[in-house]
């Protein structure tokens, strides 16, 4: 496993290469803890939305299941007025959660910098 | 001697373990002690031999509404160290004779407790002896027939153990813990006690008032350490030896300056579980003012104003990454047991020692031991009251023996509770995540036991325990043998038989 500073440099690339980035998060999914955190924005509960986000996960997991549903998530996209959610599943344990400003930027850059870095985080 | 620890609320009572040398003491403190999950001192040994002694405290039980805190304490069986024997018996509440009943040794037990018999039985009053005939898995073990044949001629109490194995070792301990009590009841009860700190409160303690105590031999000095004639090379121990690191503070080195740990709700975020909960509960307990600190056995407590601060001795980390490790794999296992756990539980790492510790603060709740003892002791309670709590909790624990210990939940009268709505919960301290593995108790024997236990807190109820036993009887009568209810009525039997 990648020691917090290794990771919270990983999150860091991703922010250089995501416009508009406002906070991103990696996720322990079963605890809600989070293991890097990176964020851009003063004021952006980053630990509660990290912790938030790992049940909504759960929930869909569980929705899955319940459906009988074979695949597996990928990832979880959350449009605001203002802003993107990505919720991009790292490994079955882990995932990382990542906000932009929608003005500064658009769903198609965000998965980008996303999928290039990812496999960094597992 | 017991004495009342106003202070902490506790009962003290010494149970020593006594008999000829290589009867296998140790041996049973050490395997009572791992089922009890406390730690042994030995403070020093010669060729697996004892030195000074073997020391346990554990704290378990109710008497009279208070808390019972055992010191164990094994002696040294070798003829030279006689005095340290003779010195670590004195205090004592109740002797058990551990003796070898293998055909050779046995004639060496009878002599020693034939000694020890006239000596403690002699008091007023008399401190109780039980005979823990050890060795029983050995072919040439006596028959328990011709060990009672041999004692006819006084009232000691017979068990039968195999040390090396655990076998029979905790029944002999709880029955010893009956046979103290029944000497603090011979005094008058709690009330006949005298109040005061123990006067000897640890291993440490225990140590510097036999320490000077010698071989009592000519070409000894005084106080060195002995291996006796079957010991092939004498030992070079120094006297009296310092307890290591892991038993407790040197004798003679200031213990390491630390700073007490106090709960900070200002902490960085990710280094606390449940992250958003978790920092409203560290607000409550901050205003609290407990602080803990540490114990000598290395972890850290404090417990008070409803809640419990604990941190393991090995739960410091040297790296904030390794310490962050450890919360989640605690976090993992918290979140994974959520439905059995009690609520209002926080994990966080904390910085302590030049590194990083790892707690849980835990909201307290009444265990069922607790309930129940406060339940019988109440001034309106009623036998019909009394006997369905108690078949309602014996119930419960049967349910929590089958699913909770493979889930590396420890399932005790102690760590049981009920929350408003009835549903049962783990109220214990969470053990470390990795102890999944633990030998799972087998269940019907873990019940008799916790069951054993909880009648024998029932001494004081206020209520006629033989109509208690007459309305869990009656319940019982259409139940399998294998019943927990059935279970409760033999062990509240035997106690009303008492
Ligand atoms: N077979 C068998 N061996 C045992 C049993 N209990 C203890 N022993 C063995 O007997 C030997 C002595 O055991 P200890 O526990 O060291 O005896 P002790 O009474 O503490 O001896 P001292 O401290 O010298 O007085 C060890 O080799 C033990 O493994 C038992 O129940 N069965
Ligand atoms: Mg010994």
């Amino acid at each position: 496993m990648p020691s917090e500073q290794e990771l919270t440099e990983v999150l860091a690339r991703i922010e250089n290469d995501a416009s508009g980035f406002i906070a991103a998060s990696l996720v322990d999914l079963e605890s809600g803890m989070t293991l890097a955190v990176k964020t851009s924005k003063q004021g952006f509960d980053l630990t509660a939305a990290s912790a938030y986000n790992s049940e909504l996960v759960k929930q869909k997991l569980k929705i899955m299941r319940t459906l009988e549903l074979d695949g597996t998530i990928e990832d979880m996209l959350i449009t605001l007025t203002d802003q993107i959610h990505l919720i991009k599943l790292v490994n079955p344990g882990t995932f990382l959660y990542m906000a932009v400003d929608k003005a500064q930027s658009n769903l198609a850059i965000v998965r980008m910098a996303v999928a290039k870095h990812v496999k960094d985080l597992d | 001697m017991a004495v009342l620890d106003k202070e902490r609320g506790v009962i003290v009572l010494r149970v020593a373990y006594d008999g000829p040398p290589f009867s296998g003491k140790t041996t049973t403190v050490r395997a009572l002690a791992e089922g009890l999950g406390v730690e042994v001192v030995t403070p020093g040994e010669a060729n697996g031999r004892t030195l000074f002694f073997d020391y346990a405290d554990y704290i378990g039980g109710i008497f009279e509404g208070r808390r019972i805190r055992c010191q164990i304490v094994s002696v040294p069986g070798q003829t030279v160290l006689r005095e340290r024997r003779l010195a670590l018996l004195d205090s004592a509440d109740v002797i058990v004779f551990v003796a070898d009943m293998r055909e050779s040794a046995a004639e060496k037990s009878f002599a020693l407790l034939e000694e020890v018999r006239e000596d403690f039985l002699g008091r007023s009053p008399p401190v109780g002896i039980i005979l823990q005939a050890n060795k029983r898995d050995a072919a040439t073990s006596l028959p328990l027939a011709s060990i009672r044949a041999r004692l006819s001629d006084g009232p000691v109490a017979i068990t039968q153990t195999v040390a090396t194995t655990g076998e029979g070792v905790r029944e002999t301990f709880v029955f010893a813990i009956r046979v103290a009590l029944d000497r603090v009841r011979a005094i008058g009860g709690t009330r006949g006690l005298t109040e005061q700190a123990p006067a000897i409160d640890d291993a440490s303690d225990l140590l510097e008032s036999i320490a000077g105590l010698g071989p009592g031999e000519a070409d000894h000095s005084p106080g060195q350490p002995v291996a006796d004639a079957r010991s092939p090379e004498p030992s070079d121990e120094p006297t009296p030896p310092a307890l290591g690191p892991s038993e407790g503070p040197a004798l003679d080195a200031e213990p390491p300056k630390v700073l007490p740990f106090r709960p900070d709700p200002a902490m960085p975020g990710g280094l606390l579980w449940p992250p958003v909960e978790g920092r409203a509960l560290l607000h409550e307990v901050h205003q609290l003012g407990l602080v803990a600190t540490p114990t000598e056995r290395g972890s850290w407590s404090a417990s008070g104003e409803g809640w419990r601060f604990h941190s393991r001795h090995d739960a410091l980390f040297d790296t904030l990454d390794a310490g962050r490790r450890a919360l989640i794999e605690w976090a993992r296992s918290h979140s994974a047991l959520l439905d059995e756990l009690s609520p209002d539980r926080v994990l966080l790492l904390s910085e302590s020692e030049g590194g990083h510790r790892l707690w849980q603060l835990v909201r307290q709740r009444l265990s069922v031991a607790e309930e129940l003892s406060a339940l019988s002791g109440a001034p309106d309670v009623t036998p019909l009251a009394l006997s369905d709590r108690l078949c309602d909790v014996a119930e419960r624990l049967d349910r929590c023996l089958r699913r909770w210990p493979d889930a590396g939940l420890p399932c005790t009268r102690w760590t049981v509770s009920l929350d408003l709505h009835g549903r049962t919960l783990f109220a214990g301290l969470m053990p470390p995540p990795g102890q999944t593995t633990r030998r799972t108790p087998e269940v019907r024997s873990a019940l008799i036991r916790e069951l054993q236990a909880l009648v024998l807190m029932l001494g004081d109820a206020r209520v006629d325990l033989e109509v208690v036993a007459a309305l869990i009887r009656q319940r019982a009568s259409s139940l399998s043998t294998d019943a927990p209810i059935r279970l409760l009525e033999e062990a509240l039997g035997e106690v009303v038989a008492a």
